[in-house]
């Protein structure tokens, strides 16, 4: 693993730039940090620039490139002047990255940024739609007049696992500075878009607020630069940190602003911790030959369509390197091009593994058409092959992830778990879980992990020949010193922002330290004008328990006794803060009390429950929480290997514009659903969240504890409803079994089946709680 | 100038300096220095009148008087509102009275341009007065707002000489400044998020050297963050400064200091840490704004002028001290 601390500057050729790392225990060991280089296909660069002379169809021409990560001979050779000639070169292993082309237009700056493959010399392929002629002008200008750097460039910025050497960091989110923030800059703020507009917003408010902080304390010797490097690095850390909060926070949204349902949290990284480490690296793209240039220039009368096809992600098995598959045979479907039409990319090669996919524009209907039909056939090692079913869209860049393959790697690190500690941790045992392909049995597998560090990394990888889904589930289970077992699972991931995912399946999962996770609660009042009562006082108690580690006892509690809500929006003080096991799948909070409204009425909660994810109680004017008991006993382990349960409600405008009927797709996972249905359906699902019922593994029993879902009543409804999907995957690989569309006129609880039937087509449940039950449940609060 | 004076009978209204807290300028220095005299002078005089009143827009904080540092030059600058509360028309008429000498005739016919436009289009302040003390002598400048709505575009291209730039980047002329000694003509622009690269952009149009390398340097000491992509203010501007004869004198980027460096607090920190390294005397700085109630902050800023070396700005809401019910 490379020293952070060791970086060194090489100059090679003519004022180029390369850096080395020494690696942290063979001093004769370094690893170059390669440098984006236009590529080369056939001997010539993969560049074209092409203008539209008469019908752009909206743009007046278009710029594709691509571009690679190499280590150049040259500067190996100079590294090897400077460090000597004895040493040896390691390889560096990405988890990650994006590579950015930078260039301008007449002065103005634009950025394009890409996915690079992450595998073979991280190829990015990029296609800059040129809208004007002067924009096609500038990049003639740019690229063509001989010789030398271009004032364009790419920047590549790529995740690469290491130790925080030298320095120690702490990231720290003050949820009361941004909420405070919110509150005077802006009081309504409702919908936040997709997720690079989150974390947009994120950056700003923590900047303004105050609310983000770094701190990074150098160890001795350090120097000012690797500061800097620290710091940046934290900045970055901590703003995904937060952005996934928010993100989070409104998909769970019981309420508006999601700021300010988040809470604060802290983290500190000690020196020695294994950490995703970002290495930015830039050059300038170069300019062409006159020669070079009458090639790769064209005017043409009319846009033509074209398309990125790219192989992204770990595509070779982490036990040998093997490739997953030999090649993917892609064919186009648009209505200019329709033979010639099927290209083949290649898995072990590298320099075959994207592909610019050109035709003539299609103006049959009048103006461009943008979309095209494409399938591919996947022909694996062992011979086999898989047909994918058509896929219609206009998207300009399709990538093919490791899923697509059927192949799932996901890597356990140990970043802090107190292995070494008097009272520490023995061992941690790690079950794993995630949907195999039809026809394969489901298991939870279980490893053990024993100490921390990439060296000790617990790698679960299957290879299957058919594609599979993107997610998974895991739960943690520390063994402790003293022969104790603290469990630590998270909570359903919702995948809410699938722009964040990054290998596609190659994913690293940091194992911490299972005690002293600083948690926050928060209770937050709305009292919306123009009500027919507002609230008045609140007194209320909030205690925590964690079944899964501690029984049945409350470990925390909290009382907020004669609080006066005021404004639009106020929070209960002091904030409640304590330090928790990080176990949010099964832990909850269990509230009681009474909210006094203006118009003399009272609203008792009574024990009502929610689930640790959620770790602000919303209450409001305008509505009244319930808790909901999902009762998972029934479930038939002996069959089923895991259930993930989603619950949400809807909002009014949705529950108008659905009627009785509510979209299919609303039934698949959100990684799962085109852009179009996840906008649709983020505008449209409230309080969200989404429980892994994980059945038993190795050595565990079986998952019997109860899960919460706290609903909200509008106070003018007479009833209240919620939905829910269940999706139970089975032991032998038969086809998954869910709960058929059905409304449910019951209590303020939901009984899981042992199995529902096989061969019913999914669908969701509509759960309506009838004014008597709510009436009883009332009665018995008073 | 018609359209200022013109239409019914408006009487100029006295400047009412005696709400603005002068006391609170003791506190940068010697009280004996002739610039601070004069600065004070300039702000501190006035009929006794009851203290408090309307806030000011001239500063977040509400404060009708802001003080602008420059390092590593030492320079103190003040702006003044000298009527809160009062109409933006009514303030207009105000500044120009409190101006130390005449303009010249190029600057009347640019109060003109913008008073129209002000009455054309509703303004959110009409005008500020500033000072600053040049070789012992005090030197007054008037700045007005440009309302939104305004036709500015010609006439800044005229002004500017050159095709205006950055088209996407959401350009607005917000206000202009006059300063009554050099006859000079300073343009005041509103932006959106800028590129580091979209500085020298800016300079080149005014043919100045492309120097925005060293803005970009100080936001990212100020930060302490590599900056990668866009300058990391949520709310920024820079201004074009023009001599009387029309020619291009200096640049200036700015950010509003919170949306660059977030509460007063951080402000201070970053202002103070980057002067100690550069060696600035922040002593009257680290005074007005005591760590233990620092004021809000306006504006923090760079300026470019050709040949000599960049200057920093920052601008400070003045504060009334503790226990001052007003001042005379």
């Amino acid at each position: 693993m490379f020293d952070i601390t060791t970086v060194r500057e090489i100059d090679y050729g003519s004022d180029q730039v390369a850096y080395v790392y020494q690696d942290h225990d063979d001093p004769k060991l370094w690893y170059m940090v390669p440098v984006p280089t236009l590529r080369r296909v056939n001997g010539a660069p993969a560049f074209s620039l092409t203008s539209y002379t008469k019908n752009g169809g909206g743009i007046a021409g278009l710029c594709t490139f691509e571009m690679e990560l190499i280590q150049p001979t040259e500067a190996r050779r100079a590294a090897e002047e400077v460090l000597g000639d004895d040493i040896s070169w390691g390889g560096f292993t990405w988890v990650g990255g994006t590579a950015f082309f930078y260039y301008d237009i007449e002065g103005e700056a634009e950025v394009l940024a890409v996915e690079p493959t992450l595998y073979g010399t991280n190829v990015a392929a990029f296609q800059v739609p040129l809208k004007t002629a002067a924009a096609v002008n500038t990049f003639k200008n740019a690229y063509s007049q001989g010789g030398g750097a271009s004032p364009f460039r790419v920047e590549y910025d790529m995740q690469v696992l290491t130790m925080l050497l030298g320095a120690k960091a702490t990231v720290k989110y003050v949820a009361e500075a941004a909420i405070e923030y919110q509150k005077t800059y802006k009081t309504v703020r409702d919908t936040w878009g997709n997720q690079k507009k989150v974390l947009q917003e994120v950056k700003q408010v923590m900047q303004q607020s105050g609310a983000g902080e770094v701190k990074v304390t150098l160890g001795a010797g350090s120097s000012p630069e690797l500061e800097q490097r620290v710091r940046d690095w934290g900045w970055t850390t901590l703003e995904n940190q937060v952005a996934n909060t928010i993100a989070a926070a409104a998909a769970m949204a019981t309420g508006p602003d999601p700021v300010s349902a988040t809470t604060s949290f802290e983290q500190t990284y000690e020196e020695d911790t294994v950490i995703d480490w970002s290495t930015p690296v830039s050059t300038f793209m170069r300019k062409f030959s006159a020669e070079e240039w009458s090639k790769l220039f064209v005017e043409v009368d009319n846009r033509k369509l074209s398309v990125v096809f790219n192989l992204i992600g770990q595509l070779s098995r982490t036990s040998d390197g093997g490739a997953v598959a030999q090649s993917i045979t892609v064919t186009v479907d648009y209505p200019t091009r329709k033979t010639d039409n099927t290209f083949t990319l290649i898995v072990t090669d590298g320099d075959q593994s994207s592909q610019i996919y050109e035709a003539p524009g299609d103006f049959s209907g009048g103006a461009y058409n943008p979309q095209f039909t494409y399938s591919y056939v996947i022909l694996f090692e062992d011979g086999k092959t898989y047909e994918s079913e058509p896929v219609t869209t206009t998207d300009t860049l399709i990538n093919l992830t490791p899923n697509n393959f059927g192949v799932r790697q996901v890597t356990f690190i140990g970043q802090d778990v107190p292995f070494t500690a008097v009272t520490g941790v023995k061992s941690v045992d790690i079950d794993f879980f995630f949907a195999p392909p039809l026809g394969n049995p489901a298991i939870v597998q279980t490893k053990t992990m024993t100490a921390n560090g990439e060296a000790n990394a617990i790698t679960f990888d299957s290879y299957y020949d058919l594609p599979i889904g993107q997610a998974y589930t895991y739960r943690l289970r520390y063994v402790m010193d003293d022969g104790s077992v603290i469990v630590s699972q998270p909570p359903g991931a919702l995948s809410s922002s699938p722009d964040n995912t990054n290998s596609g399946n190659a994913d690293i999962v940091f194992v911490s330290d299972p005690k002293g996770l600083f948690t926050q609660f928060t209770v937050r009042a709305f009292n919306y004008p123009g009500k027919p009562a507002d609230l008045l006082l609140v007194d209320v108690t909030a205690q925590y328990f964690d079944p899964a580690n501690d029984g049945d006892k409350a470990l925390f509690q909290n009382t907020w006794s004669n609080w006066q809500p005021s404004g639009l929006l106020s929070f209960a003080e002091p904030r409640w803060n304590f330090q928790a096991v990080d176990n949010m799948n099964t832990a909850y909070f269990n509230i009681s009390g009474t909210i006094f409204y203006s118009d003399g009425k009272s609203f008792m909660l009574d024990n009502y429950k929610q689930s640790s994810e959620y770790k602000t109680l919303t209450i409001s004017n305008t509505v009244e929480n319930y808790s909901v008991k999902v009762d998972i006993g029934q479930i038939d382990w002996d069959k089923v290997a895991n259930v993930n349960l989603t619950m949400f409600q809807l909002s009014d405008e949705a529950r108008e514009r659905f009627g009785d009927t509510l979209p299919r797709f609303l039934t698949k996972p959100r990684e799962e659903m085109t852009s179009e249905e996840r906008a649709l359906a983020a505008g449209s699902q409230e309080n969200l969240i989404l429980f892994n019922v994980l059945g038993p593994g190795q050595g565990t029993p079986t998952d019997q504890l109860e899960r919460y879902y706290g609903i909200q009543r509008e106070r003018s409804e007479p009833t209240v409803e919620f939905y829910y999907t269940a999706i139970y995957v089975m032991k032998d690989g038969s086809a998954p079994r869910e709960l058929v569309d059905q409304k449910v006129e019951g209590r303020l609880s939901v009984e899981l089946p042992a199995l529902p039937p096989a061969s019913v087509a999914g669908g969701i449940v509509r759960q309506v709680i009838d004014p008597e039950a709510l009436a009883a449940r009332t009665r018995a609060a008073e | 100038m018609s359209a200022l004076f013109g239409g019914a009978g408006q009487t100029i209204p006295q400047m009412a300096w005696n709400h603005i807290p002068v006391a609170s300028l003791d506190q940068l220095g010697c009280p004996a220095s002739q610039e601070l005299r004069l600065l004070r002078q300039a702000v501190g005089e006035g009929p006794d009148q009851d203290a408090g009143g309307a806030p000011s827009d001239l500063t977040p904080a509400g404060a009708p008087l802001e003080v602008a540092f420059v390092w590593p030059s030492g320079e103190l600058r003040v702006s003044a509102d000298p009527c809160p509360g009062a109409g933006a028309r009514a303030r207009l008429l105000s500044c120009l009275s409190g101006l130390t000498a005449a303009l010249s005739p190029d600057q009347a016919r640019h109060v003109e341009r913008v008073a129209a436009w002000q009455r054309a289009h509703g303004s959110r302040f009409g005008g500020w007065l500033g000072y600053r003390v040049i070789g012992g002598i005090l030197r007054s400048k008037l700045y007005l707002d440009v309302p939104r709505g305004a036709p500015w575009e010609t006439w800044e291209e005229e002004v500017c000489g050159r095709a205006p730039v950055l088209p996407s980047r959401g350009l607005r002329l917000s206000m202009i400044g006059l300063d009554t000694r050099s006859g000079g003509l300073e343009l005041y622009y509103r932006c959106d998020r800028l590129f580091p690269k979209e500085l020298d952009t800016l300079l080149t149009r005014l043919r100045l050297p492309e120097r925005g390398g060293e803005v970009v340097a100080l936001v990212a000491a100020l930060t302490r963050r590599s900056i990668r992509f866009e300058l990391p203010s949520y709310d920024m501007g820079f201004s074009y400064a023009f001599d009387g004869q029309g020619r291009p004198q200096a640049f200036t980027w700015y950010s509003v200091a919170e949306a660059l460096l977030g509460p007063p607090d951080r402000v201070r920190e970053a202002i103070l840490r980057v002067g100690r390294a550069a060696g600035w005397d922040q002593d009257a700085y680290a005074r007005l704004t005591d760590a233990r109630a620092v004021p809000g902050h306006g504006l923090v800023g760079a300026v470019l002028a050709p040949e000599l070396p960049m200057q920093v700005t920052a601008t400070v809401a003045a504060s009334r001290p503790q226990g001052e019910a007003g001042d005379a």
